[in-house]
């Protein structure tokens, strides 16, 4: 009953249309004025600000930050020449140029729709001149931005980081195979459909031409390797390495490409500001439906009926994806991680997987929940950009996200492979 | 209500852009040793809570907060305006009780302090008073607009 009340109250708010921090804050709220049993409600104010208070958390406006800036100083039409001359010769090469476009850009910003946004403005009506078509060029752009949480530095994972209380570096470190991985299936898929339909080849790039292209996009190819190496290496914290991004996408923009104005920056910090509060307002609030979780020991209770039904990790790991896939196409990703994450932690650490695998899982899950129906918001996104219904761009990004899903597959079932960077830098320290 | 929006947007901004100068210069003086600055972890915290509690608050006076609109838009009319009623007023007593208590928490920690600077930790609690309270601010400016605007559209009668 009480737990009914919880969480029946907070999604019958969330249905209604009230703002999911507003939705989780009232339900706590009449949780406590009918259960409290004397708990104060000044529980509220207190776990909203202390869940916020947390120095890793800082990551998050830093790589914010760090993206806002880099799209400012036009790294994405440098890194789309580069990719052009790279990958533009194969059938289907713009295709492949919006896939490797969002794998560099992931390594330096946490996004998908900043990812989508920035790929998608510069793409999409460049494949739309060339004659692809439009639906499938949404498609691809939303895909592919799927990567850009996985590959590190990522929002999403810093935040489970904090609520799972795992290192934030390991699970950055967890999604760089997966990412990768994500990139090369996506790529197979659209090679596929690109020689069945005939899709338009670019002329090889010269010696001198890829030169050039990699010299003009040199900065920003280099921005992975400081933040991903100053993370590898353990110079760096993340935080740090926010900092660090931050400090050389100002240094790229004013002292090298030239093309950052000191009038840019109050909308960039603006922007980044609200942007970030958006997000961890809803992190302070999860932090009070956490402690009440924790305190209601309903983690216990999932142990127990889920333990009741199997106790192999296999199949626990078979149902948890299988919610959190329903969780990603009903639910805003991160809203969806911070609620159910305190739930099924208890369950997680009984049956012995690892804290830092399952947030990969978890996080992949949920940027697969962006391309599907009815809360796919890089559905929404791309086929607005690129003028298509969402019914079109749901057919073109079917086999996509069969490609995603298969990645999920292996990324679930081999935990060798995702643990195998943390564990190797591990090791090396 | 613009200018209560563009002033939060502002205020947030430059207190972002202060965090950065704090984290340059706590990761300048670790990695150089040149400077010794014991302050910056927690002078980055504070100022991040008053970053998040105001942006939240700029936030709200654009309708801005994250939320699940797949349900109430296919809602008819008739039933849509209950729901957005019961939306805005559930929203205002969340934050009246987010503002009171948290207040009363702010005071709770007025004799505790940072370590590395002298202030009081309820500075830190009440970006928490402040953030409500504005949100709130931003709450009624926004059922203040809807209700002007239906009143002109119903010859008064609102």
């Amino acid at each position: 009953m009480t737990l009914l009340v919880l969480f029946g109250s907070f999604f019958l708010f969330l249905v209604i249309g009230m703002p999911v921090v507003f939705s989780m804050g009232l339900s706590t709220v009449v949780f406590l004025l009918l259960f409290g049993q004397g708990l104060p409600l000044t529980v509220i104010p207190h776990q909203m600000v202390a869940g916020v208070d947390n120095f890793p958390l800082l990551a998050i406006p830093f790589f914010f930050l760090a993206g806002e800036l880099m799209n400012a100083v036009g790294i994405t039409q440098r890194l789309v020449a580069f990719a052009t001359a790279v990958v533009g010769h194969i059938r289907g090469g713009l295709a492949y140029v919006v896939i490797v476009t969002n794998v560099i850009m992931a390594g330096f910003s946490g996004t998908a729709l900043a990812d989508a946004s920035a790929t998608g403005s510069v793409l999409i009506p460049a494949m739309k001149r060339q004659g692809y078509g439009a639906d499938f060029a949404a498609a691809v752009t939303a895909a592919a931005a799927t990567i850009g949480p996985i590959i590190p530095p990522s929002i999403p994972m810093i935040i489970y980081a904090v609520v799972a209380e795992v290192s934030v570096g390991s699970l950055f470190l967890a999604g760089v195979i997966p990412g990768l991985l994500m990139g090369a299936y996506l790529f197979a898929v659209t090679y596929i459909i690109s020689r069945r339909r005939g899709y338009p080849v670019q002329l090889r790039s010269t010696w001198r031409e890829l030169v050039t292209a990699t010299r003009r996009a040199s900065w920003a190819l280099m921005a992975p390797v400081i933040i991903l190496g100053g993370i590898l290496t353990g110079v760096v914290t993340p935080t740090e390495a926010g900092v660090l991004a931050v400090v050389y996408s100002l240094v790229v923009g004013f002292g090298v490409h030239r093309e950052l104005k000191v009038r840019d920056l109050p909308g960039i910090f603006c922007r980044t500001a609200v942007g970030t509060a958006v997000i961890m307002i809803i992190v302070g609030a999860s932090g009070v439906m956490g402690w009440l979780v924790a305190n209601l020991r309903i983690g216990e209770a999932v142990v127990a009926g889920v333990t009741a039904l199997t106790q192999s990790p296999w199949m626990i790991l078979l149902l948890l994806n299988l919610f959190f896939l329903v969780v990603g196409c009903l639910m805003d990703p991160l809203a969806g991680m911070l609620i159910f994450i305190p739930v099924f932690m208890p369950l997680i650490k009984h049956v012995h997987i690892d804290p830092v695998h399952f947030g990969l899982v978890v996080v992949l899950n949920l940027m697969i929940g962006l391309l599907t129906p009815p809360v796919g918001y890089l559905l929404f996104m791309s086929a607005e950009m690129a003028g298509v219904s969402i019914d079109a761009v749901i057919r073109e990004v079917a086999p996509l996200l069969a490609a995603l899903l298969a990645v999920l597959a292996i990324s679930t079932y081999w935990p060798a492979m995702v643990m195998a960077i943390p564990n190797l830098f591990q090791s090396v320290r | 209500m613009r200018r209560l929006q563009q002033s939060l947007e502002w205020s947030a901004g430059l207190l972002l852009c202060l965090m950065v100068i704090v984290g340059f210069l706590q990761v300048f003086g670790r990695y150089t040793g040149l400077i010794f600055v014991p302050w910056t972890e927690e002078a980055a915290r504070l100022l991040f809570l008053w970053v998040v509690w105001l942006g939240a608050a700029a936030a709200m006076t654009r309708a801005g907060h994250i939320r699940f609109d797949f349900v109430v838009d296919r809602l008819p009319a008739w039933l849509r305006r209950p729901c957005e009623v019961g939306v805005h007023a559930g929203t205002g007593v969340f934050l009246i009780v987010l503002a009171w208590y948290g207040y009363e928490v702010a005071q709770s920690q007025a004799n505790s302090s940072y370590l590395t600077f002298p202030l009081s930790i309820k500075y830190a609690y009440l970006s928490g008073v402040v953030g409500s309270l504005l949100m709130l601010l931003a709450l009624v400016g926004t059922v203040w607009v809807k209700w002007r605007r239906s009143a002109g559209e119903t010859g008064g009668r609102p």
